[in-house]
């Protein structure tokens, strides 16, 4: 479905360029959950936007990007508009910033449904409807409206209708539940799971709560500074981590303490190079 | 939206009131008789008698409050009073040169919001294009030189050079053009640059970029959510320049030889004629501040983050 | 490198606007005749070495009349920058750091200066009170300072609460003082940038109403109504409205870019 290789990114920042993420390989199977967890400015954020090519500073990549066999790199602006929001979905963190202001849920909705189906304004409002009840979001006058009338769970859940309103074979959800409530959270990852075994889509989540990930990932990727440190199956990874920094996390996770602290105290250096210990299970050694 | 708008016509009675004060106190505050200016510029030879007599007839010896009184109860009923001058309605007289004046202001705006809205949008769309580059540099140059110069130029290239247009006059519709194009291109550089440079600060907005993440051709981000942003911020300019645009209307007339509220004010002007500049100010005033509030009101429907603002949220 | 692009356009367009000043001080000796003697028999003449410009309808030298117009405008102008300087920081002082009533009835008073059109405002004001070059600057003063006094005030009302204000109120420095040293000098600087690069556009302001004949009047030369005086020989001397309508529009030009010029080197942001 879709198969990272090699793919290595770069920023220019002031006068000198920065590798965010390097030389990174990953598939996710058809039909499979993959999640990647590490803390900010490890770089799982860049491999969400590269993969979809939405960024407007100077970065520069190498490697490749297949998508369902085609290279994602090689396709030009109309072919890539074409693959986002219908193909790939995108859902994003900070749904408050993510919608504006000036418009209603249904211009939202409507302009998502006409921008890869030509139907009209009538037929895609139908359809938000029969989205939004799928969903069981309170469809009357919820299409009325606006964003700053409605709280960061629902905008996230209206995100997801929205990201799967064209039945796309690949959803990337970036930190999809961050700066929510527990219960929101957890209302929504269920939501995720649901349409993902429901319509057999792929998967790749990004976050840094361990705990998101481990409840939905069958295939889990660790980063730290732009590097994959550990990369296998997610039970095992979850059960008998290898690398220390995995083990420094899920530590974190038991004693309920903050990623900040982690990030204080976990200071080894990462050496060595990926190596496959067993079939599909890689590690940083 | 109930509580806006009373916040917003409350502000817009007072500043109506002030307007009425200035135009009458301003004539009276000034070191400067009416009657005996009047007298002495259209050189009739006054004795005392006669200006007592004109000033007992114009309520002059009233007190100052009650003649302001007086004459707000006229203003009321729609009486601004007769001209100093030729004795004239001054409401009916003002009126029919306004809209000539707000015809060729009117224009104007109509000049001003396409060709600012194109380039403001296309330059910023080809940010640092060439296309961008030679707008900014001819904006700086265009919007240094005074209208009336402006106004010159054209005359002599298009209407004396190439004979295309009528060279000065009132009466067509083609005497309508290049005043309203001088107008135009003399407050278009403002707009162009205030659409430019708010569209370039959207883009930096998170929902542009989830806009593109759900797919949405360029064309359609950039009218539904780029230009939608600029709105509020140009409307509220755009009314703000509706009194600028009058301003420039004056200048323009007396360019073009036109026969509208400018030629009118300035010729009441040298005769001294009172009346007719209480009359004009407060039609002026009366009609910017309409002007902005309808502004307001607009933009407040565009953004619901406007009519929300002081609801005790 | 890239410091010294950004220093650039400064350093030459404020040399450009001192050589103009220079201009306008030493007009007596640089104009080549009297710009004010009317000489019928030289009417319309074109370029000459006598008259570099060529003459005007009433035989004056075009040149010596630019040179007398840029003195006018330049000293009017700058005399309308200080003059609503010193009352836009007044008022806004006043009213910003004293609070109260009077902050109150100042701004409601800018309110209503404010619900007229600038241009129009000026325009009744000098045509009520008869026109010439003193009614002039009263009238652009008039409607110049109000916009700034609103600033400064907003801008007293945030300095109201910074810590060395509250320090000097406390132990306390009189109000005037606290006014002079503590708010003023923190307030200038930029109120002065925004006036500086308003400047263009009160040169403009000067020659319309100069060009409406409510200006600057004979026999004083001001650009305006050079431009004014030329129009009736549009046809026949296109050069006498072309040229003095060229010195204006390079003017504000020069105004306008000094000031972007002036602001993009206080910017710590752009360098």
């Amino acid at each position: 479905m879709l198969e990272v290789k090699n793919l290595s990114v770069f920023v220019q920042r002031d006068t000198e360029e920065i590798q965010v993420v390097q030389d990174i390989s990953f598939q996710v199977p058809k039909g499979k959950i993959v999640g990647i967890v590490g803390e900010s400015g490890s770089g799982k954020s860049m491999i969400c936007t590269t993969i979809l090519q939405l960024f407007r500073e100077s970065r520069r990549v190498s490697g490749k990007v297949l998508f369902q066999g085609e290279s994602l790199l090689a396709k030009n602006k109309e072919e890539m508009r074409k693959l986002r929001g219908k193909e790939i979905a995108l859902i994003m963190q900070n749904p408050m910033a993510m919608f504006n202001p000036m418009l209603s849920i249904g211009d939202h909705f409507i302009e998502t449904i006409q921008a890869h189906v030509n139907i009209s304004k009538k037929e895609a409002k139908q359809k938000a409807l029969e989205q939004l009840s799928r969903y069981q979001l309170p469809e009357e006058n919820i299409l009325q409206k606006y964003p700053h009338e409605l709280s960061g769970g629902m905008l996230q859940r209206i995100m997801i209708a929205m990201a799967v309103s064209h039945r796309p074979s690949l959803l990337v959800a970036d930190e999809p539940t961050t700066a929510l409530d527990t219960m929101t959270q957890l209302r929504i990852l269920d939501e995720l799971l649901e349409y993902q075994q429901e319509a057999g889509t792929s998967m790749l989540i990004v976050s840094h709560d361990l705990g998101v990930i481990a409840k939905l990932a069958d295939d889990l990727i660790v980063m730290r500074r732009g590097l994959i440190v550990e990369y296998g199956p997610a039970s095992l990874v979850l059960e008998q981590p290898l690398h220390s920094y995995t083990q420094a996390l899920l530590a974190v996770k038991k004693e309920n303490s903050t990623l900040e602290q982690l990030v204080d105290h976990y200071e080894e250096p990462m050496l060595g190079s990926l190596v496959e210990w067993k079939p599909g299970y890689w590690v940083r050694q | 939206m109930q509580r806006f708008l009373v916040r917003r016509i409350l502000s817009m009675i007072l500043a109506l009131w002030g307007v009425s004060l200035v135009a009458f106190f301003l004539i009276r505050v000034i070191p400067v008789d009416p009657v005996e200016a009047y007298f002495a510029i259209n050189q009739i030879p006054a004795s005392k008698e006669s200006m007592d007599a004109i000033r007992e007839k114009q309520g002059f010896n009233q007190p100052l409050l009650s003649q302001y009184a007086n004459w707000m109860w006229h203003v009321f009923q729609l009486d601004f009073g007769k001209s100093f001058v030729s004795k004239l309605d001054v409401g009916k007289e003002l009126i029919s040169r306004f809209w000539i004046t707000f015809g060729i202001a009117s224009t104007a705006l109509l000049f001003v919001v396409i060709l600012s809205v194109t380039i403001g949008v296309l330059s910023a769309v080809k940010q640092n294009s060439l296309f961008d580059r030679l707008t900014r540099t001819s904006i700086f140059t265009i919007a240094s030189m005074p209208s009336f110069w402006l106004a010159f130029i054209l005359i002599y290239i298009v209407a004396l050079k190439w004979g295309l247009l009528p060279l000065m006059g009132w009466g067509t519709w083609q005497h309508l053009i290049l005043p309203s194009l001088t107008l135009a291109l003399g407050i278009s550089p403002y707009y162009i640059r205030l659409i430019r440079t708010s569209m370039i600060e959207q883009m930096q907005q998170p929902y542009v970029l989830y806009a593109r993440a759900r797919g949405l051709k360029e064309n359609v981000i950039v009218r539904h959510h780029l230009f939608r942003g600029t709105l509020p911020p140009l409307l509220t300019s755009l009314a703000m320049t509706c009194g600028g645009l009058l301003g420039g209307a004056v200048i323009v007339e007396i360019v073009f030889t036109i026969p509208g509220i400018g030629r009118y004010i300035l010729d009441s002007m040298g005769a001294r004629d009172y009346v007719v500049l209480q009359g004009f100010i407060l039609l002026i005033g009366f009609f910017y501040i309409a002007i902005n509030f309808v502004a307001d009101i607009m933009c407040a429907m565009i953004d619901p983050r406007i009519r929300l603002k002081g609801e005790g949220k | 490198m890239k410091k010294r692009n950004k220093r650039l356009p400064l350093i030459i367009s404020s040399s450009l606007v001192a050589l103009l000043t220079m201009v306008a001080i030493f007009e007596p000796w640089l104009v080549l005749h009297d710009p004010h003697v009317i000489n019928m028999a030289m009417k319309l003449q074109g370029f000459s070495a006598t008259y570099p410009l060529g003459t005007d309808h009433l035989g004056r030298c075009v040149l010596s009349r630019l040179i007398a117009g840029a003195r006018v405008s330049l000293f009017t102008t700058f005399s309308i920058l200080i003059v609503t300087l010193i009352i836009s920081l007044v008022v806004g002082i006043v009213a910003g750091y004293v609070g109260g009533m009077i902050d109150t009835v100042l701004m409601r008073v800018c309110d209503i200066l404010l619900a007229m059109p600038n241009f129009i405002f000026a325009l009744v004001i000098v045509g009520t009170l008869g026109g010439g070059l003193f009614n002039m600057f009263i009238g652009i003063v008039f409607v110049s300072w109000v916009w700034y006094a609103r600033m400064i005030r907003n801008m007293v009302l945030s300095l109201k609460e910074a810590p060395f204000v509250k320090y000097a109120q406390v132990t306390g420095v009189s109000r005037f003082n606290i006014m002079r040293v503590h708010i003023l000098p923190f307030v200038f600087p930029q109120i002065f940038l925004l006036k500086l690069i308003g400047l263009g556009s009160t040169i403009l302001l000067i020659s319309e109403l100069s060009f409406l004949g409510l200006g600057v009047t004979a026999p004083l030369a001001e650009w305006g109504m050079m431009i004014s005086d030329s129009k009736t020989y549009l046809l026949s001397n296109p050069m006498l409205m072309f040229i003095p309508g060229f010195m204006i529009s390079l003017t504000v030009l020069l105004f306008n870019w000094f000031g972007d010029a002036v602001r993009d080197a206080l910017d710590p942001k752009t360098l």
